[in-house]
């Protein structure tokens, strides 16, 4: 029996400082401090008639030079039971975790808002100092990436090796659907001359099929073994595979169509014919830089099919099981039934007329700005321009963002994503953890995924473990926080 | 510390309020094969409105595009990460 498909992204953000001193772990933390600090002292981020004044904790003075980051602090837990902080010299927000793709998608969305609530809180707190720009890609176009990773519930009882062997065909070919889109190549992998739009951001930065690395030798499918739950019921499924998406739409897929296929695989569903490409990461880079969505990938039975037509297979066999099966573990029937729905009609838009989806789709929609720039200034490929509109797609300044200037389709509004912001979701041990931070954020020593640790001032530390992320929802919790006045009522309840 | 955790938590209002999450639930598009191998009004109508759309942000998108845009895509250099 497949499990519920608890899932979450972690997005590592790109930084850009016009005019700054070019050290980016400096601007990762200015930005999460900056973010910690104001989020403590406000709620209504409205800072136009603010005078620009010291930090409270004495950081800074106007005019003053770059303050010093204090690194150690980079690193926070948000009510909405997201981690944000430092990671590899990006600003990191990890999505608390979802029960279906939707909610994941808005916890994402509020993501973005904790960015560019950061930018403000920076520029308020630090005036004077060069501004921190951030960006939600995976590439500088110069060979260099930073990751945007899935993390999905999947039942310890299932071997590893039929999971991967699960996802590699759907991991190869779903960028059709989730790329970002990139101009240009810039690894030693692609012909960097001959590509001049790619759909993915990151398919090219992958080299291997299997493996633990997530910073050089890339895996399509990642071996890192940390539940962050229960070792012995739980696995995390890793996805380092993806691009970072603006759409919604993409992300609703990238996210609902992979926990479909996991769910699959716990129910021993495949599809009738073997889709494992006989090299699945040349098949990779094939795909994401065949805008004709026509070439054939080579399979390892020696047959041939095009990502459209594997992803027609894995839709049909999804389809079938959803029939049979429900589509409970997605979060619910509903849900599911519109990931189900959103993928049939993608594929076929992606089948008659791709530009039909540039209101869908990132890289759908970033190509045809590109090619209606060329168009108009008779740009040759290669132009800074048309890299400059790339990076500017993933602007998240809304005055310079080129993806909030096109109007695509939303999937969730902005009302919700605010309350997202600070509110978590009601149905995993998220709730738990946000709550008990918005409650009683001096009593909360530690919040790590899997437990909580209060110090209640007297006795040791305690310790409040959370080994089930199904467990925790407001539906478990809400009366007993409602009903504890202290954290130490709510540690006597919790162990009567 | 009997504990030694990764993530040092932040202190945060405990006052705001707990707004109900709304999501915008729009009914997937059941599209039939028949439906879609044609090019529908709809689909042209939104094409259109997608190329009109293209045009103004043409018109308008030397405001938006950073200034030298040589010298914005060279120094846009990241540090590899995950």
């Amino acid at each position: 029996m497949a499990i519920p498909k608890v899932c979450g992204i972690e997005t590592e953000y790109g930084i850009n400082v016009p005019g700054g001193d070019g050290n980016p772990i400096t601007a990762s933390s200015l930005l999460v401090n900056a973010y910690a600090t104001e989020a403590e002292r406000r709620t209504d981020w409205d800072f136009e008639d603010e005078t620009p004044a010291n930090d409270a904790r004495g950081f800074t003075k106007e005019g003053a030079l770059a303050p010093i980051v204090e690194t150690h602090l980079a690193n926070t837990v948000l009510t909405n039971g997201a981690r944000y902080y430092v990671d590899h010299a990006h600003p990191e927000y990890s999505s608390p975790e979802c029960a279906d793709p939707l909610t994941l998608v808005l916890y994402d969305k509020a993501g973005e808002e904790v960015l560019r609530r950061s930018m403000r809180a920076a520029a308020h707190l630090y005036p004077g100092t060069p501004p921190v720009v951030v960006y939600k890609n995976n590439s500088d176009g110069k060979g260099n990436s930073y990751g945007c990773h899935e993390n999905y519930l999947v039942d310890r009882a299932v071997p590893f090796a039929k999971v991967a062997a699960a996802v590699i065909p759907h991991f190869v070919t779903r960028q059709i659907y989730t790329g970002s889109g990139k101009v240009g190549a810039e690894t030693p992998k692609l012909d960097k001359a001959g590509v001049t739009f790619q759909i993915s951001q990151r398919a090219e930065f992958f080299e291997e099929v299997i493996g633990l690395e997530t910073t050089l030798k890339r895996p399509i499918v990642n071996t890192r073994d940390e539940p962050h739950a229960d070792p012995r019921r739980f696995r995390r499924l890793h996805v380092i595979v993806g691009d970072a998406n603006l759409s919604e739409v993409a992300t609703f897929l990238k996210i609902g169509t992979t926990a479909l296929v996991l769910a699959m695989v716990e129910d021993d569903v495949a599809s009738p014919r073997d889709l494992t490409p006989v090299d699945p990461v040349r098949a990779l880079h094939e795909v994401s830089t065949d805008l004709t969505l026509r070439r054939p990938i080579t399979m390892a039975d020696g047959s041939t099919a095009t990502a459209l037509a594997v992803q027609w297979e894995l839709y049909t066999t999804a389809r079938k099981y959803a029939d049979h099966h429900g589509l409970s573990v997605l979060g619910g029937d509903e849900v599911g039934e519109r990931v189900l729905g959103r993928w049939e009609a993608v594929l076929h838009g992606l089948e008659q007329d791709p530009s039909t989806l540039a209101d869908q789709l990132d890289w759908v929609a970033k190509r045809r700005v590109v090619e209606a720039y060329r168009d108009r200034h008779g740009c040759e490929w290669g132009d800074s321009r048309l890299s400059a509109l790339d990076l500017q797609y993933h602007d998240l300044r809304p005055e310079r963002s080129l993806y909030i200037r096109l109007g695509m389709e939303r999937l969730v509004d902005d009302a919700a994503v605010a309350a997202a912001v600070t509110t978590p979701p009601a149905d995993t041990r998220a709730w738990f953890r946000g709550q008990c931070l918005a409650r009683w954020p001096e009593a909360v020593v530690t919040a790590n995924w899997d437990s909580l640790v209060f110090d209640l001032g007297t006795d040791p530390l305690r310790r409040v473990p959370m080994m089930d992320p199904l467990r925790g929802t407001a539906a478990h919790t809400a009366a007993l926080l409602e009903a504890s006045a202290t954290p130490a009522e709510l540690l006597e309840r919790l162990s009567a | 510390m009997p504990v030694a955790g990764e993530i040092r938590q932040w202190r945060a209002r405990g006052d705001e309020a707990m707004p109900e999450r709304e999501l915008k639930r729009k009914s997937a598009p059941a599209r039939t094969e028949s439906e879609v191998v044609e090019d529908t009004p709809a689909t042209s109508e939104r094409g259109e409105k997608i190329k009109a759309e293209l045009d103004d942000l043409m018109d308008e998108i030397d405001e938006v595009l950073e200034d030298n845009a040589e010298e914005f895509v060279r120094n846009y250099v990241q540090k590899g990460g995950q």
